[in-house]
């Protein structure tokens, strides 16, 4: 889904930052970046997104906005005495605006600059690798300068977040699995199983044929690991599970990716991709 | 180390499994691995068949000539002790039986007359594998995990026989209970043995059970007593 911003006011010095632009100081560019790091950040993963995706700066005199579509937004940093359709607003917090709604504030108290996070992904591209806006060389951001009256940032929805892929690696006992077995694991759309707690993620679906659903030996594993005990349906190692098990390790999730899985309600479906 | 004993696999810079044909040797890697605290590593677990070590950021190749590096001491000295068991009359005897061929009294006077050491912990905190189970009671574990395994119980696994120290899930089949509480969290490690250490099964009556655990009599205790 498709949504956009409009600035009715600029503000001072609007710009779209993120996180900086680094090691081209060689060539006389600088960083540039979000100049209040921590609040852009807390912005970011209140929203649960990630840490480098870009944000709106405000410095000294918040601007005027208007929503055209509805999306969760989190404002932070400074307080500009921010008010959606007149009524007060809290900093640090998420809520929902909708087609329509008018964000405005004031001068800043109590600090100088104020940070802007949505929910939707903003339709800005990299330069060098940056999304940050170095007005003096026009570098990045939207069109590299600052937001003008008239502007209109346009977001879509992140299309991951409707299905859960869990995206898998081979694991120690991989090659244990037939060829339809591997097919299956990737093609399958499992149920998170209610049994599913805080020591492992029970998925149920079709059976995986393997050459061995028992090790001769117990063998360590991680949170993450993925193994496949006998009823050939997989069980996904989660925080308080074992350290050591006897059942193949077939395959394993990154670690970073434990905080976005754990979230996922018990009865939904996901589908496993292998990297 | 010898680096000829030793077979390094690397998963993505994420973990490695370290395992060798001489087994031995691992307990004694990891436990030095384990005391080096690498700044590269966050976990090391280590099992009769492999070592394991999650790595952090930190890690790169060059890392992997100073774990072969390592000095491994060898073994310490060994201690016995005495494991009273009362088996009760669980609800997985049928199976254990069945599978085996024997009688409940047949499967107990195999283990009381098997010479078991610790082989591992891991698991959970303070379950022990004992090694050196007598083929005939080898039961291959159960194909659906039980949910709810009650602390203190004794259970068969595969090759090993197994002490569940607190309540747990478990996929082995679980023939008596022990009234002696061997773990102590509050310490590290948790539990008052060592690899390699030998366990020899007792069997107790109900009476002697409720007796022994009424005391809360430790394994210390329990092995001075005799």
């Amino acid at each position: 889904m498709k949504g956009s911003l409009e600035i009715l006011k600029p503000g001072l010095m609007t710009s779209i930052q993120g996180v900086g632009r680094k090691g081209l100081a060689y060539y006389a560019i600088p960083p540039s970046g979000a100049m209040d790091e921590n609040a852009a950040q807390v912005a970011l993963l209140l929203l649960g997104k990630n840490e480098e995706d870009p944000v709106l700066e405000f410095t000294s005199l918040a601007p005027e906005i208007k929503f055209h579509e509805s999306t969760q937004i989190v404002i932070t940093g400074a307080d500009f005495n921010w008010k959606i359709n007149n009524q007060s607003i809290s900093l640090n917090t998420v809520m929902s605006v909708h087609n329509g709604d008018v964000l405005k504030g004031s001068f800043a108290k109590k600090g100088l600059r104020g940070y802007l996070a949505i929910k939707g992904k903003l339709d800005i591209g990299r330069v060098y690798h940056s999304y940050s806006t170095y007005a003096n060389a026009k570098l990045g951001g939207f069109h590299g300068r600052f937001l003008k009256k008239g502007d209109v940032l346009y977001w879509s929805d992140d299309e991951l977040d409707m299905d859960q892929v869990v995206p898998f690696y081979q694991g120690p006992e991989y090659a244990f699995l037939s060829d339809t077995a591997k097919d299956l694991l990737v093609s399958t759309v499992y149920k998170i199983s209610p049994d599913t707690n805080r020591m492992g993620m029970r998925l149920v679906g079709e059976r995986l044929e393997s050459t061995s659903y028992q090790l001769e030996n117990s063998v360590p594993v991680l949170p993450g690991f993925i193994q496949l005990p006998p009823n050939g349906q997989p069980i996904i190692l989660l925080q308080d599970g074992q350290t050591t098990g006897g059942y193949p390790r077939i395959a394993y999730i990154k670690p970073a990716f434990l905080s976005k899985l754990n979230q996922f309600p018990l009865g939904s479906t996901i589908q496993l991709k292998k990297i | 180390m010898d680096d000829s004993l030793l077979h390094i696999d690397n998963y993505n810079d994420d973990f490695l499994i370290i395992t060798s044909d001489e087994h031995l040797v691992l307990r004694a890697l990891g436990l030095s691995i384990f005391e080096q605290n690498f700044e590269f590593v966050n976990e090391v677990i280590v099992t009769e068949a492999e070592i394991c070590l999650q790595l952090n950021s930190k890690f790169h190749a060059d890392h992997l000539a100073e774990i072969k590096a390592l000095k491994v001491e060898s073994g310490s000295d060994r201690t016995r002790y005495k494991l009273p068991v009362y088996f009760d009359d669980g609800e997985d005897w049928t199976f254990v039986e069945s599978f085996s061929g024997l009688t409940k009294a047949q499967v107990i006077k195999e283990l009381v007359t098997s010479e078991l050491n610790i082989s591992m912990f891991g698991f959970l905190p303070g379950f022990m594998y004992l090694s050196g189970l007598k083929k005939a009671i080898q039961i291959p574990r159960k194909s659906v995990p039980s949910k709810y395994v009650k602390s203190n119980s004794i259970a068969l696994g595969g090759k090993y026989l197994g002490l569940y120290a607190i309540d747990s899930p478990g996929g082995w089949h679980v023939i008596g209970k022990t009234p002696i509480s061997i773990l102590d969290i509050t310490g590290l490690p948790p539990v008052p043995m060592n690899l390699e250490d030998q366990v020899q099964i007792v069997e107790i009556s109900k009476l002697e059970f409720e007796k022994i655990k009424a005391e809360k009599m430790t394994l210390g205790e329990y092995n001075r007593d005799l």
